[in-house]
């Protein structure tokens, strides 16, 4: 054991450079891509920079920005949108992926197929994700409508409506993220060992504890990571929306990115969308650290 | 054993929802072949009763579809090989050397993942002005790249992980090095891990919208998604065409994925899951 630790100490010296080849070009990508841009978005939030005001990226304003956007409904509004759209669409996909990952489990006629197709949902570019399904809103000729009306209950303009307009857009994000989730799981179960089962069978447990008891908690990393990796997604959604709504009717679409988009591209504001832009970002991270604690506390209690 | 009738009853219902689910997606199928007149018909038609192959033909040829299609690929193909292989490396040092400020660097490849594509975008479109590769596919690209290294580090560092000691210490005792282990032992043993991460960062780059458009202004310079949005202005009412595109578009990825189907859940379970 000593011998060995020695034998690595040595190899650890002699592999330096092994680690600085290896880690450079990534480190390179990360400075570029998030540590530059993260700090240059810090300091233009400090400034009054608005593209078509020459001469406004050298006025400093200090906090302004921050104190404005606060101070505004508009964030407060789009935050909100951005919460209840990622909350409602985590919580229908992990219910619904989850679902499907046990229904594809049990190795049934024709599951293969079915994954296969279910799946096609979430490698389907966004963009065409919401163009297929502006046209399946439609109020017109869309086929929801059509099932609705065939239904006996009347149709209505789902996407031109605010009252309507975030559950359709949930619907969309829950129709296509939730084959991720199911993927997810899926490796999970996969990766559970059948005695585990069996000897809760043997042990007379029911059907239904099994699954509280033993197969949920098994699953925890599996379920963890999907849930991150979903409320991320579902927080920074972009692409589906601007295709199906562009933020509309009004506002009531409008998400935090969709925000940000409009206020440095379309108003211009760079320091302020920057501004935005970290606020957000310190919000997203507060959510999936709160995310990962309560799951790591449910794991203290469980041992 | 257990109450079949019950047992039914919750196959139906699953049944029904993977119905559903495929659903929207079907209906993209029967309308991209179906004729363009009768795409629109009320009440809507479920099935193609006039199949037509004219929609896919009227798409691959017109718009530079052809030439889009070129560009998606050689975007998505090149930063998948390299945004995956220099993700692969960091994995593989980050997982088996103990070296100053390991911990760090992986807390900012983790943070970097939380962060919403739309928060560095003006930066970024600001840095690659700078840098001369604003309407460039090669610019475009490395954004890409960077997008993918810092979940595919994540995913890979999982799988390292799981590789016990004893391997690397055999490969050292037969005189392979640090080179060797990573190219000979490691990543051929990571092949499922690894086939999911080139899937995502594949369908990464095919899909992206947001960061074409915002990257690429020059007509010429478009990849599929863009142009794909920019069918709509064209050909308004052309939905069974539009379709036939979307399809075109989506065929490449669903082929890998069926190709590789096993490997996926299994590299999702061999890395993330566990790690």
């Amino acid at each position: 054991m000593e011998a060995e630790q020695r034998y690595r100490r040595i190899l650890r010296i002699k592999d330096k450079h092994y680690v600085a080849l290896f880690l450079a070009p990534a480190i390179a990508a990360l400075i570029l891509l998030t540590i530059y841009p993260m700090l240059y978005s810090l300091k233009i939030s400090f400034f009054n920079w608005n593209l078509t005001v020459p001469g406004s990226q050298n006025q400093f304003v200090g906090l302004q920005n921050y104190a404005e956007i606060l101070k505004h409904g508009e964030f407060w509004h789009s935050l909100w949108i951005t919460i209840c759209f990622t909350f409602f669409s985590v919580l229908f996909c992990m219910v619904i992926g989850t679902s499907l990952a046990f229904l594809m489990f049990q190795n049934l006629k024709g599951a293969s197929i079915v994954r296969t197709f279910v799946i096609s949902a979430m490698v389907i570019a966004p963009i065409i994700v919401g163009t297929a399904w502006r046209l399946m809103y439609n109020p017109g000729w869309g086929l929801i409508n059509y099932f609705l009306s065939v239904a006996g209950i009347g149709g209505r303009p789902f996407l031109a409506q605010a009252s309507t307009v975030l559950p359709a857009l949930i619907v969309v994000d829950v129709w296509e993220w939730s084959p991720l989730v199911m993927v997810i799981v899926l490796a999970g179960l996969q990766g559970l060992s059948p005695e585990v089962y069996e000897s809760a069978r043997v042990d007379g447990a029911s059907r239904w504890q099994t699954f509280i008891h033993i197969t949920l908690p098994l699953l925890k990393p599996a379920l963890l990571l999907s849930l991150l990796i979903r409320t991320m997604d579902a927080f920074r959604t972009f692409d589906t929306i601007y295709a199906m709504t562009g933020g509309g009717p009004g506002r009531s679409s409008e998400n935090l990115n969709i925000l940000m988009y409009n206020t440095a591209f379309e108003y211009f504001q760079v320091s302020k969308a920057a501004s935005m832009a970290l606020l957000s970002l310190i919000v997203i991270t507060v959510i999936c650290t709160l995310i990962f604690r309560v799951f790591r506390r449910n794991e203290g209690e469980a041992q | 054993m257990f109450n079949s009738k019950k047992r039914k009853a919750r196959f139906l219902i699953f049944g029904l929802l993977a119905l559903v689910m495929v659903f929207p997606f079907y209906y993209m199928l029967v309308l991209s072949f179906t004729p363009n007149e009768s795409a629109l018909k009320y009440p809507p038609q479920l099935w193609p009763f006039h199949p037509t192959l004219s929609n896919y033909v009227q798409a691959w040829q017109s718009n530079n579809f052809q030439l889009y299609f070129l560009h998606s690929l050689w975007v998505s193909v090149i930063s998948t090989l390299l945004g995956t292989i220099i993700a692969c490396a960091a994995a593989f040092v980050i997982s088996r050397f103990r070296f100053f400020g390991r911990k760090l660097i992986y807390m900012i490849f983790l943070g970097s993942m939380m962060v919403p594509s739309m928060t560095f975008i003006l930066p970024q479109f600001k840095e690659m002005e700078h840098l001369h590769l604003l309407n460039s596919l090669n610019g475009l690209l490395l954004v890409y790249t960077a997008g993918m290294i810092p979940f595919t580090t994540f995913l890979m560092k999982g799988f390292f992980d799981e590789v016990p000691k004893e391997i690397e210490d055999a490969v050292v005792m037969d005189g392979g090095g640090k080179w060797t282990l990573f190219w000979r032992i490691m990543m051929p043993m990571a092949l499922p891990s690894l086939v999911t991460a080139v899937l995502f960062n594949f369908m990464g780059g095919w899909d992206d919208y947001t960061l074409a458009l915002t990257f690429i202004n020059d007509p010429h310079k478009w990849t599929l998604p863009i142009a794909l949005q920019l069918f709509q202005g064209q050909h308004t009412s052309a939905w069974g065409m539009i379709f036939a595109a979307s399809v075109i578009q989506v065929l490449p990825i669903i082929a890998i994925f069926i190709a590789f189907q096993r490997h996926i859940i299994r590299g999702l379970m061999a890395g993330a899951v566990k790690g």
